[in-house]
């Protein structure tokens, strides 16, 4: 067992099909499609609900929502988790070429890579709580119950990164990943 | 505020299992997201396409006998289509989603490494044995395409004569290799091949 673990990688058709059992195995267990992003809303809900409870009793979100630690949000706690204990047994950690293709670009400055990173994650965030759904959320459970929102979602993503992508570091990027 | 205890534990386990999934199968890395992006590394289709393959056919197979029901998000087309666009460009700035980026930060990348080889903290017996295997290959392959064939004496240099030569000796040096029973070294097994044409079919086809 630790053999398995301690490989830097695993076949990705064999990642894949695990990743759809556990799907599965969510359905069945929990009743919940895997999903990451309403962590972070619940997360946001309750900080506010702590922090300023007089915002938020003015705060319409709330009759709606009762954002709680739930079973998505130790979900989340979970993959940090195992992704911590999976990079430390098969020693994959800090790999020195991750910044390669920006690096290549955007020279090594790193304020300017860690308010992309910001910026983006931001977006991110925020697009993916309009749709109400991530990569996890839409990308995988949803078009798996082949949703058409989740499928329109999924080649939505697709069609705005690989656009952004080309725009960031065109064909020449290609060269450099 | 919280859900109760065995839903806590069950969330933690199976996230937990995809962690450990989304780590091995390399997409909590930058450059494997900028790579599908780029349409160069197709990792995230490879690991996506076939959990929804095998997704699909896991729930739809278990949806009649009532264990699982289906949970569709709905389709609002402003929130899908903006909500897509938002997050298609802010994940190509960031180069994670979300998940991949949770298990990135388990992972420890804060992004911001160099990539100089001697930034990484070395013992000094990985960087002795880096230094070392480089004469590995110095010792197994050039030094005895020297020996055993003369390679450095060689005068060929017309045209492509030398990458011809070049690319022949080495073929033969590894089948001469290749070639395990024989007890003796690569220059006897080579004269031997000379000498013998049934011991050089063997080296030949390596029976």
């Amino acid at each position: 067992m630790t053999n398995i673990l301690k490989a830097k990688s695993w076949p990705p058709y064999l990642v894949g099909a695990g990743i759809g059992i556990l799907s599965c195995f969510a359905f069945l267990t929990a009743d919940h499609p895997l999903g990451i992003t309403s962590a972070f809303e619940n997360t946001a809900a309750i900080a506010e609900k702590v922090v300023v409870p007089s915002a938020a009793e003015q705060n319409e979100y709330f009759q709606d929502e009762s954002p709680k630690i739930d079973w998505g949000w130790m979900l989340v706690l979970g993959v940090f988790l195992g992704a911590l204990i999976s990079s430390k047994l098969s020693d994959d950690r800090d790999a020195p070429d991750v910044l390669a293709l920006w690096q290549w670009k955007f020279g090594n400055s790193t304020l300017l890579r860690y308010s992309m990173a910001f910026l983006g994650g931001a977006i991110m965030l925020f697009g993916a709580r309009l749709a109400k759904g991530c990569t996890s959320g839409h990308g995988i459970s949803g078009t798996l119950q082949l949703a058409v929102s989740s499928w329109l979602f999924f080649i939505i993503i697709f069609a705005a990164g690989i656009a952004t992508a080309f725009l960031l570091f065109g064909r020449e990027g290609r060269n450099h990943v | 505020m919280f859900d109760p205890i065995w839903k806590l534990v069950l969330g933690l386990f199976i996230g937990i299992l995809f962690g450990i999934l989304l780590q091995k199968g390399g997409v909590a890395k930058y450059r494997v997201i900028l790579g599908q992006f780029l349409l160069k590394d197709w990792t995230v289709v490879k690991v996506m396409g076939t959990a929804v393959v095998v997704g699909m056919i896991g729930i739809y197979a278990l949806l009649p006998t009532g264990m699982v029901s289906l949970h569709i998000k709905p389709l609002q087309w402003g929130g899908i289509i903006f909500g897509g666009l938002m997050f298609g460009v802010g994940m190509s700035l960031l180069g994670y989603c979300s998940g991949t980026g949770v298990a990135a930060c388990g992972e420890g990348r804060r992004d911001a490494e160099r990539y100089y080889i001697l930034n990484e903290a070395f013992p000094g017996e990985t960087f002795a044995g880096a230094v070392r295997d480089q004469w590995g290959i110095e010792n197994s392959c050039h030094w005895q395409l020297d020996v055993t064939f003369g390679e450095d004496q060689c005068r060929i240099r017309k045209g492509h004569g030398n990458e011809n030569f070049s690319t022949l000796r080495r073929t033969a040096l590894s089948l001469l290799k290749q070639e395990k029973p024989a007890k003796c070294g690569v220059k006897n097994k080579r004269l031997n091949a000379g000498w013998d044409d049934s011991y050089m079919e063997k080296v030949l086809f390596s029976q």
